[in-house]
């Protein structure tokens, strides 16, 4: 590799970096267990969690999305996969999700910012494995102390295919 | 050109049809036997009517979409000379496809093999060597095979692999003026599916996808639960005083020539001044109320505002327009089928109007909607309960005694009865009774 290719990262960032993964891990381990309410308490009040449809680069405002939710959606989602009547997660599937390629995108650790990362999801359901692969950006901000979670945008691999039941936590 | 009808499979299933469907009822093997799935591309998707897609879609000369009828894959295109075309998407030559991206825009079609092009009008640009050839090809009749028959209603493009048959006016019939439900909820009687899809799959018969007023409460409980959490939210606003109950003024309807209707529009218009003062908390929502009334005069303008777009209505065998979308129904194999969701996008309703369909539409369709996977779900757990078949009928006797034949000659039942589902399965058994 040649010299300089990859930039050095200070220490301080370094805490920053971890902060983030700690809190990325933290996410996607209480989607991968289906902790519907603790998911939720790590976001802001006004959110948007975007899944585009069809293609990445798209306008949300004139483009349908898997997903485009606000708070009142969110809850909404939220609300129902924990009533029992959310057949699709009848029975839940088993997930496993690996986060990784972490990178902060201007990001201060006093207040937050943008942070990229890419996820590999194993799930099975019923005799079915599946896998979902794609990028994530999340814009966190700091409040009283902690880090939540005000944007996620989810960019799935396979977002322009047939996609039977996409409905545990993403 | 004048090609026979496709049917060169003839399986055993072919004389049982008469065995298979009964008035009351109907037995499993129609969604689970492979010889039943051919006959069925051949007799109904290789002769009927089939929606291919809206004008909206192709705005500009050399747009495309790839899309399916049945088994045969196709290229929905506008050529340079702004035509509309359904063309099959296979060289003449040896028979790859000569396009392959689902969707873009093209001046021309090559086929990679060996170096052959079509114009996106279809004709057959030139071919690579042609002195191996002792004719000439571009004066030859090699150009991109068309659908042997393609006509639109209202901008629905319709195409046909059979050379003859009922005109589709004729075919549509009654459907036609529910499809107008949806193309005049626009004072211009214009819409747009220019909002890209939904692909959404399951492993289960493409005839499952059907019009059933009867599981909205069981089958969508969690969904109904949060509408009643807050009436004012996403499809919520459309679905106050329970539509699917039998004392609603909701009904079923069989349009004949197995298209079909969930008709919500009595029950709707009882809610007619709620929605406008829905329709008047956006930015254009009192313009459009007005621009409805003088396009359309104030009682068809108070039930196309009420209907929202949304006729509910099945037409046979591969759209429905349901909600803000319009579908496509793919079948693949017996077991699996792919279901493509176009949001609509009205026009004369303000941005912020359709963007707020759009959400509406996703927060109950699409394979992280709220409705749709558990739909899915069902449909895969009646497709593995069919392999039971030491009983193996499929009962659709529910509202048998109760159904009435309308004014308009459809025959209407309430709407949890099971007429829906009798007028599918009566056209589907014509259609794969009849000869030639």
């Amino acid at each position: 590799m040649t010299a300089g290719a990859l930039q050095d990262t200070l220490l301080t960032d370094w805490a920053a970096l971890r902060e983030v993964e700690l809190f990325l891990f933290r996410e996607a381990e209480l989607a991968d267990t289906h902790r519907y309410e603790e998911w939720l308490a790590l976001w802001t009040r006004e959110i948007v969690y975007w899944v585009p449809a069809n293609r990445d680069d798209v306008d949300p405002q004139r483009q349908v999305a898997l997903i485009y939710d606000n708070r009142a959606r969110l809850e909404d989602r939220v609300f129902r996969l924990g009533t029992p009547f959310a057949h699709a997660q009848r029975p839940r599937s088993k997930l496993l999700r690996t986060v990784s390629n972490i990178e902060l995108i201007d990001y201060d650790p006093a207040r937050g910012g943008t942070v990229q990362s890419r996820f590999v999801i194993g799930e099975l359901r019923r005799e079915q494995e599946s896998f979902w692969l794609g990028r994530a950006r999340h814009v966190l901000v700091r409040e009283g102390g902690r880090l939540l979670m005000k944007e996620k945008h989810v960019f799935l691999l396979r977002n322009g295919t047939a996609i039977g039941n996409l409905t545990f936590l993403l | 050109m004048n090609q026979p009808a496709i049917e060169w499979i003839r399986p055993a299933a072919e004389n049982m049809i008469s065995e298979l469907v009964k008035p009351d009822r109907v037995h499993s093997r129609i969604y689970t036997d492979p010889g039943i799935f051919e006959l069925e591309m051949a007799r109904i998707f290789g002769k009927a009517w089939l929606f291919i897609g809206h004008e909206s879609e192709l705005p500009a000369p050399g747009d495309y979409k790839l899309r399916l009828m049945g088994k045969t894959p196709v290229i929905f295109v506008r050529g340079r000379d702004k035509v509309v075309r359904v063309l099959l998407n296979r060289c003449r030559h040896r028979g790859a496809q000569v396009c392959e991206e689902e969707e873009g825009n093209a001046r021309q079609f090559t086929c990679w093999f060996h170096g052959w092009s079509f114009e996106n009008t279809g004709k057959l640009l030139g071919v690579t060597q042609p002195e191996g050839y002792e004719r000439s090809m571009t004066n030859s009749d090699m150009d991109l095979t068309p659908a042997p028959r393609m006509e639109s209603y209202r901008g629905f493009v319709f195409a046909s692999l059979s050379a003859s048959g009922a005109a589709l006016k004729d075919e549509l019939g009654l459907a036609a003026s529910r499809i107008d439900i949806l193309t005049d909820a626009s004072p211009t009687g214009e819409i747009f599916l220019d909002a890209g899809h939904h692909k959404t799959s399951y492993r289960g018969n493409w005839k499952m996808v059907g019009m059933d007023g009867y599981h909205p409460n069981y089958l969508h409980g969690s969904v109904v639960a949060g509408w009643k959490r807050n009436a004012d939210s996403g499809i919520g606003s459309t679905h106050r005083d329970d539509p699917y109950s039998d004392g609603a003024l909701s009904r079923t309807r069989d349009l004949g020539h197995g298209h079909c209707q969930l008709d919500l529009l009595q029950q709707r218009l009882k809610d007619y001044e709620r929605h406008c003062e829905y329709l008047k908390r956006f930015k254009g929502g009192a313009e459009y109320i007005a621009g409805m009334h003088k396009a359309y005069g104030a009682e068809r303008a108070r039930l196309l505002i009420a209907a929202g777009g949304d006729p509910h209505v099945g037409v046979f065998p591969n759209m429905q327009i349901v909600n803000n979308q319009v579908r496509i129904i793919n079948p693949i194999t017996p077991g699996y089928t792919e279901l493509l969701m176009f949001p609509t996008r009205i026009g004369g309703m303000s941005d912020e109007m359709n963007t707020e369909r759009l959400r509406q539409h996703e927060s109950f369709y699409g394979p992280c909607g709220s409705g749709s996977p558990d739909d899915a779900e069902m449909f895969e757990r009646v497709q593995r309960g069919l392999y039971a078949e030491v009983d193996p009928w499929i009962d659709l006797s529910r509202g048998m005694r109760r159904e009435k034949v309308d004014a308009d000659g459809s025959i209407v039942g309430l709407i949890t009865d099971e007429v829906t589902q009798r007028g599918q399965a009566k056209r589907w058994a014509q259609l794969m009774e009849a000869q030639g």
